[in-house]
């Protein structure tokens, strides 16, 4: 991992189109700042890794409800 | 297998029928296409099926029938990645976990499936800031929803 020391206001340039900030910095927590292009998708870690975590958990269980579901055939069904 | 819905689209038999995540979705990555199997009789629920990996599978919902009032924003990076011409194109569904009872089952409204019908593309959006819960609850006193009308 490269890891750059940046102080507050101090930028970090990736990809000639990604620009991050350091915006403040204050008792233990840094604002970020991040310019990006609308195609480049953000998220905060803890999030997306929940996300993750949900689907783990619904993917293993979902191959033994889907037996339950699907049986007595596949039919039309109106969402 | 068909998935029908209120413009009487239908996803049939065939590989028309496949809907590719081009990024997968969080924790499979890997997994780009899936089905999706329904059957009337038994309840609301559509079955995610992975194409690849058959014992991958997903219990999903339209969230519409869990909370009434759902609503979140497709923005404009979804609905590039989707190709989204018009709203009337795209189909949401949610993923739904089972924890021990049917009654405990949650449905995740933190992150919907979003699916462009017509250019067979699916996501799953991610939504930041918002208050829908992961594992909120599918049989809740607010849920249309009955557990005796799902017919396990």
């Amino acid at each position: 991992m490269l890891v750059l020391s940046r102080k507050e206001d101090d930028k970090i340039i990736i990809d000639e189109n990604i620009i991050i900030t350091v915006v403040e910095l204050h008792g233990g927590r840094v604002k970020v700042g991040i310019d990006a292009p609308a195609n480049i998708e953000i998220h905060r870690e803890e999030i997306y890794h929940k996300i993750e975590m949900e689907n783990r958990e619904a993917g293993n269980n979902g191959g033994m409800v889907k037996k339950l579901i699907l049986k007595g055939g596949e039919e039309d069904v109106e969402l | 297998m068909k998935l029908k819905c209120k413009n009487n689209y239908s996803l049939r038999n065939g590989s028309e029928e496949v809907i590719t995540f081009f990024q997968g979705i969080p924790g499979f990555n890997d997994q780009k296409e899936f089905v999706f199997l329904c059957s009337k009789d038994k309840g609301p629920f559509i079955v995610m099926q992975s194409v690849e990996e058959e014992n991958l599978a997903f219990i999903t919902i339209n969230p519409w029938e869990v909370l009434g009032d759902y609503r979140f924003e497709i923005s404009d990076l979804v609905k590039e990645r989707l190709a989204i011409k018009s709203l009337e194109d795209i189909l949401v569904l949610a993923i739904c976990n089972i924890r021990g009872r049917l009654m405990n089952m949650t449905v995740n409204l933190a992150a919907p499936i979003v699916i462009n019908y017509k250019k067979r593309l699916g996501k799953q959006v991610v939504l930041e800031n918002t208050d829908y819960q992961v594992r909120h609850p599918v049989f809740s006193v607010q849920s249309k929803l009955g557990v005796q009308k799902c017919l396990f």
